[in-house]
């Protein structure tokens, strides 16, 4: 009997596993960071894996014999893989993972030394770094914003007189924001990319209008509770804001 | 050689006298050759006909075939197939190397009563069959008869033409030519994708953002819908049907609570949810209970509580009044279905699309656990485990296969509709603040359902969309999302009836609905504030 190849198998086979590869790629490059929570990664392995078995029973059954051939279904698989890859130009997803860019983060080996027990409900018992508590000082670390600030805010008082230095992108069009104050914002990922949400502490700065929307910061000041239309606000009085390069890693998340 | 090979048809069906009347009908060729192949044909020994008994093996009909076309000068060969015959030993027989350097299957056809074949495609041959047929020409069908069949002949082969036997110039020109469904159906697709891109690009939205927050939803929902095929695919192949039945307490109450009490322990998401849902009805677990466990699952599993108890600072009242009301509330709509008669699983979908099964020419919901039907192997008690569990296995990747093809599409629609909506609508009506209940409620709600997010992590959302709101808005937001939304409407639009998908939306916001307001107008918020 004559063995034909089979070209829909074929055809689901590659393209189930060049998903797989691509969920891989995502996953061991950690470019998923840039739609997902680290949340998600064990999943991810997982879709990858499941995906590489249907691309590799398709293969098994390579010889198959059939009369209609179907590729319609494909699609499925073959719209998001093209999304993925005109990503990766859009989203500059190659170049940051395997170039990693030269920025300026806070993170260094003597911040890891200085650790804090946080207090907040819900997060109590997780340790934080960057804070002096001899020296009054607290080095916010990009991927413990969001719990710095949660913490700062859940009970402002041992961090009062502490000069904080924070990094984040200019925000000053806000509502709840007056002419000398801006924040150096991070965008919180709670669930996915749809799903961001600007966080950052409120900065009084006279030079607030000099500062240009949306351009990235690093910014030290005294953290202080301000009086403010008669209620007390937390804010860091700025005394240096400087100029900083985008961080590699585009989003900050809460877990 | 190759060249030069005549056109091949196989005309199938149950009844000898249709496909010989379809032949008589249909066949243009001057000098066609007739095999009639299968058990009981008789056929009167004339030139231009061949008879070949179900006893001769693929390969040996093959070299017969040929050996007749080279005899004489045919111009075509029409094959003769009875229903008695598995399809997969046509396809082997047309492979016999011979015959394939002869002629090539241009065309399978079905002949017959639409609606008698359609009926028992599940249990027998037929289905594999129509999954390989490029026409279904029915007898004495009207347009709406034609468009039912081909509704539930799709799920095996969504481009086979179905058309009325009475329609000789269509069938004509479907033999004739080519099947250019799938074509136009995959141009239709790139195009309408284009389109939709190239619109959000006109009303000013980023193509960039708009790709990234579809990606980042589908990176969310894919893993989580894999996940729920898989325990499906599970379901189907390792869990007898008769085990599930026993295990579903008979008692609709108690059904209902064993339906939470199964969403309770695992840990799986709305995407997930559906396929095992679709899997247990398949399994003959009553709809009450099925519905109860779709709708529990997604808020009360262990991975929701815990994301819950952190999104509110945790505070274990606000979690346990989120599970309270997904058990109150699933139990509530898994009633409003307890007088449900009718199947709600689409004609086709009933029983999966098993291509393990096809391979063997036949697709019949068969009895996975007996190893029935599959190889005669496994059914050897001296076969160690690894040689029984290798079947096993291929029938789990097979089901898995087969219902991601079958979802998937969904998924991407559901996830294409929702990118659009968050883009259209999400910022104005984050960007409205309300007073009332009522008005905050129906508003979170709505982007509960717009949004559709995981129910893994809508608590963080909910919280801090919601921060201006009652709280009993924000509960609104965290018990009606993750039981319904457009993505999982449109993944279930696949497999259920339009009817039960639409009375499954009105009864879960109106129960979700009245749930909430009642309690919270009791004074619910200040209790677990």
């Amino acid at each position: 009997m004559k063995r034909t190849l089979n070209p829909a198998r074929l055809a689901e086979g590659a393209v189930a596993l060049l998903l797989a590869l691509g969920f891989l790629w995502l996953a061991v490059t950690r470019c998923y960071q840039q739609y997902v929570t680290p949340r998600t990664l064990p999943y991810l392995y997982f879709a990858a894996a499941a995906l590489a078995a249907v691309g590799i029973y398709n293969l098994s059954k390579l010889f198959e014999i059939t009369h209609i051939r179907r590729y319609t279904h494909l699609l499925a698989i073959l719209i998001p893989l093209a999304l993925l890859a005109a990503s990766t130009n859009v989203k500059g997803l190659w170049p940051s993972a395997l170039f990693p860019m030269d920025n300026n983060t806070l993170e260094s080996p003597i911040l890891q030394e200085q650790t804090y027990t946080m207090t907040a409900d819900g997060y109590q018992g997780r340790v934080l770094h960057g804070y002096n508590a001899a020296e009054k000082t607290l080095t916010v670390m990009e991927e413990e914003t969001f719990f710095w600030l949660t913490e700062i805010y859940t009970d402002p008082t041992p961090f009062l007189g502490s000069t904080v230095t924070t990094m984040g992108q200019v925000l000053k069009n806000f509502s709840s924001l007056t002419s000398d104050c801006f924040s150096p914002v991070r965008e919180l990922m709670t669930c996915c990319v749809a799903d961001t949400y600007k966080i950052g502490f409120k900065c009084q700065y006279d030079m607030t209008q000099a500062l240009a929307e949306d351009d990235w910061v690093t910014v030290t000041g005294e953290l202080a509770m301000v009086d403010a239309d008669g209620a007390q606000e937390l804010r860091i009085l700025v005394s240096r804001v400087e100029p900083c390069s985008p961080p590699e890693e585009p989003y900050v998340y809460a877990y | 050689m190759k060249k030069n090979r005549i056109p091949a048809y196989a005309v199938c069906g149950a009844n000898v006298a249709d496909r010989q009347a379809f032949f008589r009908e249909f066949c243009r060729n001057q000098h066609p050759l007739w095999v009639a192949c299968g058990a009981g044909i008789t056929v009167a020994p004339k030139p231009g006909r061949l008879y070949l008994s179900e006893t001769v093996s693929p390969r040996e009909a093959g070299e017969r075939i040929a050996a007749a076309l080279q005899q004489n000068s045919f111009d075509s060969l029409w094959l003769d197939w009875d229903d008695t015959l598995p399809v997969d030993r046509l396809l082997a027989m047309m492979q016999a190397a011979e015959l394939a350097m002869r002629c090539k299957l241009r065309k399978m056809v079905r002949c017959g009563d639409g609606m008698a074949d359609t009926a028992c495609m599940a249990e027998s041959p037929v289905g594999a069959q129509l999954a390989q047929c490029d026409l279904f020409a029915v007898r004495q069908s009207d347009r709406r008869e034609v468009a039912g069949i081909r509704r539930r002949i799709a799920p095996l082969q969504p481009d086979i033409e179905v058309i009325s036997w009475e329609d000789h110039r269509e069938v004509a020109a479907v033999l004739d030519g080519r099947n250019v469904l799938q074509g136009v159906r995959f141009a239709f697709i790139l195009v309408l994708a284009g389109v939709v891109l190239a619109a959000l690009n006109r009303l000013q939205f980023s193509i960039p953002d708009s790709m990234a927050i579809f990606l980042g939803t589908y990176l969310q929902a894919l893993p989580f819908l894999l996940l729920g095929i898989l325990l499906s695919a599970v379901i189907q192949v390792f869990v007898p049907a008769d085990l599930l039945q026993r295990i579903f307490p008979k008692k609709l109450l108690g059904g209902m609570l064993f339906g939470v009490l199964g969403g309770f322990m695992l840990p799986i998401c709305d995407c997930a949810s559906i396929p095992v849902f679709r899997s247990l009805l398949r399994k003959g677990v009553p709809l009450p209970a099925a519905v109860t466990f779709m709708i529990a699952a997604p808020i009360i599993n262990p991975v929701v509580m815990l994301s819950t108890y952190y999104a509110f600072g945790a505070n274990p009242r606000i979690m346990l009044a989120r599970m309270g009301f997904g058990i109150v509330c699933s139990i509530l709509i898994g009633l409003c279905f307890a007088r449900e008669k009718q199947s709600v699983l689409l004609a086709g979908t009933a029983a999966p699309a098993c291509a393990c099964c096809g391979a063997h020419g036949h697709a019949h919901e068969h009895d996975h656990e007996q190893g029935e039907g599959h190889t005669d192997e496994a059914d050897s008690p001296k076969l160690n485990f690894l040689t029984r569990a290798k079947p096993r296995l291929l029938e789990l990747i097979a089901h898995f296969r087969e219902e991601f093809f079958e979802v998937a599409k969904f998924l991407l629609i559901g996830i294409g509709v929702s990118t659009v909506l968050q883009l259209v609508m999400g910022g104005k009506l984050t960007g409205i603040s309300f007073t009332g209940l009522i008005p905050a409620m129906l508003m979170m709600m709505a982007m509960a359902f717009l949004l559709s997010l995981c129910s893994s992590s809508d608590a963080v959302v909910g919280k801090n969309m919601g921060a201006s709101l009652p709280m009993g808005a924000v509960m609104s937001f965290m018990v009606f999302g993750p039981m319904i939304d457009v993505k999982n409407l449109i993944l279930m639009g696949g497999s259920f009836s339009k009817r039960f998908v639409l009375k499954l939306l009105i009864v879960t916001f109106a129960v979700s609905f009245i749930t909430v307001y009642v309690a919270f107008s009791l004074g619910l918020g200040a209790l677990i504030a």
